[in-house]
Order: C-alpha cells, then sequence, then structure tokens
C-alpha cells in the first residue's frame, strides 16, 4: 500500500522478569494509512501501550524488541525501521514527526516548568523556528485554537494551575506543535471526567483534519472507537484479535472477545439491571497458554481452541479476525 | 513489604551479601583476635620500637613497641561495639518516639518533634563535645554522645513513615472498629516498619564508626589504655611521614568497615524500595 | 507566605531557647565548682569565693540561666573562663578564618558533587557511572582525618605541592577545603544521583522524549529542576555546619577558626566557650534551613501559589 503512513510487522516486546524474557506484545501488525485515525483496543495489561510506545522508543529498561519492524514512510518511496533507529536518528523524528498524547495529563507534564516552555520546546529542539519570539507567537496560536482560554495569560502558568481537560489541551497542543504526520494518543480521555471526554475526541479529530495528520488511538473504551476511528484493532493479551473498519466492527464483531467488549457498553433503554461483562479475568502475564488466548474465557469454545492457536483468517475484504470459530 | 519476603529478596541480592559477608569476617576477626595474634594488645616492648613492617609485625609497631595489626585487631572491636550498640540504642529510642509521635499527634508530636528539632539543630560533633565535656572522654560517654546525636533523624523518619501506614485503610477501618492502643502499633505499625528501621540501623552504622573515629582522633574521646582506631591514627599522626602505615593502616580499618556497612545499607534501600533502581 | 514565614520563625526561636536551655543543663549536670577548676589547690578559700561570685556561681541555676538568657540577647556570650576574654571578641575573631574555609569547601563540594551526580545518572550503569559512584562512596564512607593525612602525605610529603598547614594564604587552604569538602561533596552526588533516578522514572520524562529530547537532554532540562531542591536544603544545612566549625580539618591544618576555640575551650574545660560556640553554631543551622525553606518555596511554583 503505497499510503501507508506507518507500518507495524509481526512487533514482539519481551519483559524480562526474573531472569526470563516474557513476551507481552505478540507478532503484531499494524497499518495506518495516511490521514486515517486508527484505534487500538484491550483491556488494561494488553500491551496496547507497550506497543505504542515502541513506536517512538520510550518502551521502559526492563521491555525489549525483539522482532519485527516499526516501518515509517515519512516520505513517499523511503521507508525507515524505527524498532533499528539510532536513538539519535529517532528523537529527531520524535516530536517533529511523531506527537504524542499521555493517559495521566497531570503527571505527564513538567510540574516545574511553565507551560509555554514545555509546549514551544519542540520548535525549539527541532529548529523549526527562528528564535524564541516566533516560537512563543506560535505557541500562544496553537494555544488559542486548542481551546485555551486567555492563552497569552496561561503562557506563564504552571500546569497545577490548569484542570485535567486544560492540562490534556495542553498535552495535545504540545504533540502537534511542530505538525506532525502522526499522532499518538495513549488513553488521552482515561483520566478525564466524561463530560470533558467528548470535547478532547472532538478535539483531536478536529486536529488531524486540520494538519491532515494520521492518529493511532488507544483505548479501553469502545465508545471512543465509535466516536473518532476510521480503522479499529482490537488485542487480547499482546495479540491482534480482530481487525477491520469500525463500521464493520460495530455492524458484524465476529471474534467473541470483540462481541464481548461491544455487549459491555452500557446503553439506555436496555435492561438496566443487567450490564453484560466478559466472565474471568486476564490470566497472569507469562504464562504459558497452549491454545487461544481468549479460551479460558469465551463463551464459544471448541477443542481445538485449547490446543491450537488460531491463525489469522480473513473473512471478508479488509476483516481480519483470529478465531477457530467465527 | 512484610519481613519475610524482606529477607527472601536479601538472601538471593549478592550486593547485600557480599558486604554482608565481609562485615561477618571482620567480627569474625575481632572477636578470635586472641587466636590470631600472639601479641597482646597493650603490652609494650622498647627494643621493638617503630618498626617497620616485616615477618611477625606485618604492620610493624607504634613507638612504644606495641604491634600495629594487633592493635588494629582490638581497635576493630571497639569499632563494632560502637556500631552496634549506640547504633541499636538511637534507632530503638528514634522509632519508639516517632511512633509515639504519628500516634498520638498532639502535644506529644509536637513535643517530640520539637526535642528532635533541638538535637538536630547542633552539629554532631559540637553535641558529642558537650557530652564529652561533662562526662570526660571514655567509652561510654561516646555511647551517649552518638546516641544523643542519632536518635532525632531516626524518629523524623519513623514518624514519616508510620504516618503512612496510619492513613491506610485497612488501620483506619481496625480504628473505626474500635481498635486501640498497643494493639494498632504492635499489630500494623510495628511489623511495616521492620524493613525501614533495619535500612535506619544499616545506615547509621557508618556514621556511628565515623563519629567515634574523629573524637578518639582527637584525643577526647576514648582514652589510652583503651584501643580505638581512630586513637592509634591520632597518636601516629606525628610519624606520619616517616612512617604513614602507622595512621593509615587503622584508618584503612576504620574505612573498610564504613564502605561495607555503607554498601549494605545501599543494598537494603535498593531491595526496600525497587523502584528507586529504575529509569 | 508571610504567615508561613512569622510561624517558621517563631518556631525557629523556640528551638533556638530549647538549645540554650539544653546545652546550658548539660554543662552543668556534673555538680563541680568550675572556680575550683581553674584556680589551683593552694588558693585561699576567700580567693575562690570571691571568684565564685564574680562567674555568678553562687546563685541558683535557673537563676544564671536567666542571667545568661539576657546576656545572649544583649549579645554577650560571657567570658573564656581560660583566655580571659569575651566569648565574642574570640568567636569574631575565629570566625573569619571559618568563614573563608567553609566558602571553599563548599564551593568544591557543590560543584564536584552535584556535577558527578548528573554524569552519573546521564551516563547509567556505564563507566563513568561506577567511578563517580565509587568516589561518592568513598566520600562519605572515608574518615576525613584519613583524607587530611593521605593527601597531606601524597601533596605535601611527596609532591611538595602544597604547604604542610595554613599559612595565612588563600593557596593553603586549598587542601583543607578539600578534605572538608570530601564528604559532602559525596553525599551530595549520592543525593543529586537518586533523586534524579527517581525523577527519570516520572511520566513526563516520556513526554519529554517523545518530544524529541534525548536522555541527556531530558536529565538536564526537565529532571535537573525537579531533583534539585532536596539537594538545595541539604546545601544549606552542609554550609550551616561548615560555618559552625570543622574540628578535625581546622585542627590538622592549624586554622584558627571556630572548630578549633570548641577544640581548645574542651580541651581547657572552658565553658562559656564551649557555650557560646555551640550557641553560635545552633543559631547559624537554623538559619540554614529557613534559607533553605525559602529557597524552596520560591523555585517550587506548587507552593508559591498552593
Amino acid at each position: 500500500m503505497s499510503n501507508t503512513l506507518l507500518e507495524i510487522k509481526n512487533l514482539t516486546v519481551s519483559v524480562e522478569k526474573a531472569g526470563r524474557l516474557t513476551a507481552i506484545v505478540k507478532g503484531v501488525d499494524i497499518k495506518v494509512p495516511q490521514g486515517k485515525i486508527v484505534g487500538l483496543v484491550g483491556e488494561s495489561g494488553c500491551g496496547k501501550s507497550m506497543t505504542a510506545k515502541t513506536i517512538n522508543g520510550i518502551l521502559p529498561t526492563a521491555a525489549k524488541i525483539t522482532d519485527g519492524a516499526v516501518l515509517w514512510h515519512g516520505n513517499p518511496n523511503t521507508e525507515t525501521d524505527l524498532a533499528r533507529l539510532s536513538e539519535q536518528k529517532l528523537r529527531k523524528l520524535c516530536g517533529s514527526q511523531i506527537g504524542m498524547v499521555f493517559q495521566e495529563p497531570m503527571t505527564s507534564l513538567n510540574p516545574m516548568m511553565r507551560i509555554g516552555s514545555q509546549v514551544s520546546e519542540a520548535l525549539l529542539i527541532h529548529k523549526l523556528v527562528q528564535n524564541k519570539k516566533e516560537a512563543r507567537a506560535k505557541t500562544i496560536r496553537l494555544l488559542d485554537e486548542v481551546g485555551i482560554p486567555e492563552p497569552e495569560l496561561r503562557y506563564r502558568s504552571f500546569p497545577h494551575e490548569l484542570s485535567g481537560g486544560m492540562r490534556q489541551r495542553v498535552m495535545i497542543a504540545m504533540a502537534v506543535i511542530c505538525e506532525p504526520k502522526l499522532l499518538i494518543a495513549d488513553e488521552p480521555t482515561t483520566a478525564l471526567d466524561v463530560t470533558i471526554e467528548a470535547q478532547i475526541l472532538k478535539l483531536i479529530k478536529k486536529m488531524c483534519d486540520a494538519y491532515s495528520m494520521s492518529a493511532i488511538v488507544i483505548t479501553h473504551n469502545m465508545g471512543v472507537v465509535a466516536q473518532i476511528c476510521d480503522y479499529v484493532y482490537v488485542m487480547y493479551m499482546g495479540r491482534i484479535m480482530e481487525r477491520t473498519t469500525v463500521k464493520r466492527l460495530f455492524e458484524r464483531p465476529l471474534h467473541p472477545y470483540t462481541r464481548g467488549l461491544l455487549a459491555s457498553i452500557p446503553r439506555i433503554g436496555k435492561n438496566p439491571e443487567y450490564l453484560q461483562t466478559i466472565p474471568g479475568n486476564i490470566p497472569e502475564i507469562g504464562k504459558e497458554i497452549v491454545g487461544c488466548e481468549f479460551c479460558l474465557r469465551c463463551s464459544d469454545d471448541e477443542r481445538a481452541c485449547f490446543f491450537e492457536k488460531p491463525m489469522e483468517r480473513e473473512i471478508e475484504e479488509g476483516h481480519f479476525v483470529r478465531c477457530h470459530t467465527a | 513489604m512484610g519481613m519475610n519476603d524482606f529477607w527472601k529478596l536479601c538472601i538471593k541480592n549478592k550486593s547485600v551479601t557480599v558486604p554482608a559477608i565481609i562485615i561477618v569476617s571482620i567480627m569474625l576477626l575481632a572477636v578470635f583476635a586472641p587466636m590470631i595474634t600472639q601479641y597482646d594488645e597493650t603490652r609494650q616492648d622498647l627494643l621493638m620500637r617503630l618498626v617497620p613492617p616485616q615477618s611477625g609485625h606485618i604492620f610493624g609497631t607504634d613507638e612504644l613497641g606495641r604491634d600495629v595489626f594487633t592493635r588494629i585487631l582490638y581497635g576493630t572491636r571497639i569499632s563494632l561495639s560502637i556500631a552496634l550498640f549506640p547504633t541499636a540504642i538511637a534507632v530503638a529510642v528514634g522509632t519508639a518516639l516517632g511512633i509515639l509521635s504519628a500516634y498520638f499527634g498532639k502535644w506529644a508530636d509536637f513535643a517530640i518533634m520539637r526535642l528532635a528539632d533541638i538535637m538536630l539543630s547542633i552539629p554532631g560533633m559540637l553535641l558529642a563535645m558537650v557530652v564529652l565535656y561533662t562526662f570526660g572522654g571514655s567509652l561510654s560517654s561516646v555511647y551517649i554522645a552518638l546516641v544523643l546525636m542519632e536518635w532525632g533523624s531516626v524518629a523524623r523518619v519513623t514518624r514519616a513513615a508510620a504516618e503512612g501506614i496510619l492513613e491506610n485503610d485497612y488501620v483506619l477501618a481496625a480504628r473505626a472498629m474500635g481498635v486501640r492502643g498497643y494493639a494498632i502499633i504492635f499489630r500494623h505499625i510495628l511489623p511495616n516498619l521492620i524493613p525501614s528501621i533495619i535500612v535506619l540501623f544499616t545506615v547509621n552504622i557508618p556514621s556511628s564508626i565515623l563519629a567515634e573515629s574523629a573524637l578518639s582522633f582527637l584525643g577526647i574521646g576514648i582514652q589510652p589504655p583503651k584501643v580505638s582506631l581512630g586513637l592509634m591514627a591520632g597518636t601516629s599522626k606525628q610519624f606520619l611521614f616517616q612512617m604513614p602505615w602507622l595512621s593509615l593502616a587503622p584508618a584503612g580499618m576504620i574505612m573498610l568497615l564504613s564502605l561495607s556497612f555503607n554498601f549494605l545499607g545501599d543494598a537494603l534501600r535498593d531491595v526496600l524500595d525497587p523502584k528507586r533502581r529504575a529509569v | 507566605m508571610m504567615a508561613g514565614l512569622v510561624r517558621r520563625l517563631s518556631g525557629v526561636v523556640l528551638v533556638l531557647i530549647g538549645v540554650m536551655l539544653l546545652i546550658f543543663v548539660m554543662l552543668r549536670i556534673i555538680p563541680g565548682d568550675p572556680a575550683s577548676v581553674l584556680l589551683n589547690e593552694h588558693v585561699s578559700p576567700a580567693t575562690i569565693e570571691k571568684l565564685t561570685e564574680s562567674m555568678g556561681l553562687n546563685k541558683s541555676l535557673p537563676e544564671q540561666f536567666w542571667d545568661y538568657l539576657k546576656g545572649v540577647l544583649k549579645g554577650d556570650f560571657g567570658e573564656s573562663y581560660y583566655l580571659h576574654q569575651s566569648v565574642n571578641a574570640l568567636m569574631t575573631e575565629a570566625f573569619p578564618y571559618t568563614i573563608r574555609l567553609a566558602c571553599m569547601a563548599a564551593a568544591f563540594a557543590w560543584c564536584f558533587g552535584i556535577f558527578s551526580g548528573i554524569i552519573s545518572v546521564i551516563r547509567y550503569e556505564r563507566l563513568l557511572d561506577y567511578l563517580f559512584r565509587g568516589l561518592s562512596l568513598l566520600g562519605i564512607s572515608v574518615p576525613i582525618f584519613m583524607v587530611a593525612l593521605f593527601l597531606q602525605y601524597l601533596l605535601y610529603y611527596r609532591w611538595s605541592l602544597v604547604p604542610l598547614t595554613y599559612d595565612g594564604s588563600i593557596f593553603s587552604l586549598i587542601l583543607p577545603a578539600v578534605v572538608l569538602g570530601w564528604d559532602s561533596a559525596g553525599s551530595i552526588a549520592r543525593l543529586t544521583r537518586s533523586g534524579l533516578i527517581e525523577q527519570m522514572g516520572e511520566p513526563y520524562i516520556d513526554t519529554a522524549k517523545a518530544k524529541g529530547l534525548i536522555h541527556a537532554k531530558a536529565v538536564w532540562t526537565h529532571a535537573l529542576r525537579n531533583a534539585i531542591l532536596p539537594v538545595i536544603t541539604m546545601m544549606a544545612l552542609q554550609l550551616s555546619g561548615m560555618l559552625s566549625g570543622a574540628v578535625i580539618t581546622e585542627s590538622i591544618f592549624g586554622i584558627p577558626g571556630l572548630g578549633r576555640l570548641a577544640l581548645t575551650a574542651i580541651q581547657t574545660r572552658d565553658m562559656p566557650l564551649l557555650q557560646g560556640t555551640v550557641l553560635f553554631s545552633a543559631f547559624l543551622i537554623a538559619l540554614g534551613n529557613m534559607a533553605a525553606d525559602i529557597i524552596n518555596t520560591l523555585l517550587d511554583p506548587r507552593r508559591r501559589w498552593g
């Protein structure tokens, strides 16, 4: 595909625990097309954040990429493997071409630095402006654009003086200030009030359109996916279980896990006494599972589920699923 | 972290076991000193004064013909007793007062913490000198000085830790259900504090050893005929240029001891709080 | 902030009075007659009595303390038994030497300590980190007199680079400053390193790296400003500790500062002199504590407006 911006191929990330390597991301393939928003959905601990962190090389020291590639098509016809790039070169890409928004706007901003200098920092590092004055003007313009009232005043504020929603707007401004080609949003609304969530999602969508950015949105919330994504990848225990367009996924979810996720969204009008959940818990990390990772919690298991890993199958054009029963 | 987990992690950890083994070996050397050396630490041999290192006297002899190696072994006994007893008393007193301060709050907290403030606003060396002025230079006054020097910071740390424990939901629940006093202190606070107490104890040992050696070096701490490593270094410093080993060898022993305890303290702290190690 | 300052100030006054009371009582626990100690036994009882009275020793302890307190508030620390001069004069004479030594030692300790702490984290778990970690561990483990003797042996006796003791010149203060700053440098390096390591695990460092900062730059521009606050507190305490007299360093190098004065006081059983130097140092420490608190409040935006 020529218009693919980022392609993650067979990515495997392992964590060293008690002297043993345990895979937490297992052979993940993700394609991010130019100008589209891709959702990565799964329960906490399924490896979705780790997948995102490999892209800009901020994995924790205990975690290592053990296999696979992260192919970046910054310019058409060129291909860079971010997983094998030197730290120096990777840092040049980060911020300027790949921006990231984190989950906790509270702790993800430096408490000792003014908002303005944190937002404009990337411009200065990547030498996209001539001087500080220009950086300041651009920062204030952008703060205004992401919906921060009195941006001139806020430029000199410290993070603790802002509300959670405002801080997340600052994070977004910080991520897009260099007009990157890709925005990674790691649970951008999880730490926020539900009332703020919709605003922030709209803002992300708006910024993507305005700067023709692609985006990867990581979430555990199917509602978020429905609101802004074009494509969706469902992840469970480090593996992609199902991938397709958002429209198809909501119309015809194939994997039992996806169906479970969709069924556990509370809806008005349905029987309010009964909220469906997925039974059981995620197995402990590092536990060896012979068959399908989901078999223990699955409602329609077969014999094969316990003994054989399901391969990914294309059920319909562009709709892939990793399940024996689908 | 409970006591059992702490213990298990320690035994597995090389940076805990290695300094621990060194310390135990030094302790054994000191305890079995009479069997290791044929000399008496105080017997003078005026025919064998200021002998350079040679077989029979591996660190030579001092100005009164006493074997320096023997004296180092006996001096280590004092250093180790300094490391253990006053530090243990200071940690015990500091922990008790810190817990009381956190548990009772109000005026008890105010009184104990102001007392700690008072102690901590006098430089350790000068506080020790006041004690030595009053009680004269001797082993027991050095003990008193060290306890006075150290309990305050221990009390501050344990108070903070105990306050953290008291805020835990299970303790709040226990208090709400009417569990009081001793039960809270002995069932909830103390067991959870033990690993931190061990760490506090270990990190205070080197400062005790160094403080004693400094006082004795100045001639106001332990007095002859008792043998202290600091005292040896102090009396031999007049021969520094001709026979540097006379003062540097006992000083080296002090260094080895406090280095091992510092290593051990660091390693124990890492076991207790693994977050500090990760970048 | 003003209210906080006033509250702190009253706390400081309380602690200082406490120190005074404690020292006053501790120096007098053992009943003895300082007057008879000073004079030899052949002096007539009448002379002893006269001296006792002139020293105010015939009054009760609370009365004596009250007199002393009044004196101190007026800036009068009494008169030295042995040197027959006012304690004030002795301390005023000694203090400049101590200031010079302390400032040089602090400059050495802080530059070296903070620098090596930062390098340690930039080169985390590499050669330089191990080197500086080893050095800082030596800093807090080696007895200060051993550093002094070792450096004297090497730099004076072997290489004749520096004078053996203080001769009045700044140059001859370099060695004592290194000796005095030695363990402070070690503790500063360790605190800087552990603080930085803790900060490097914070989420905002991930943000900085995602922005494109390389590791070293993230340490310098982001982690350092968060890790420095406790270091500043320690620095203030170290400086006030050094200013209150470095007993060992000053006695080894023959510097006539406050530490030497305190040592002379204990060697000659000069109670007013010892009392004066201890009180003065407690005052300095309280001052250092307060300075650290104010600097921290000014630097931390969360406290400034919170």
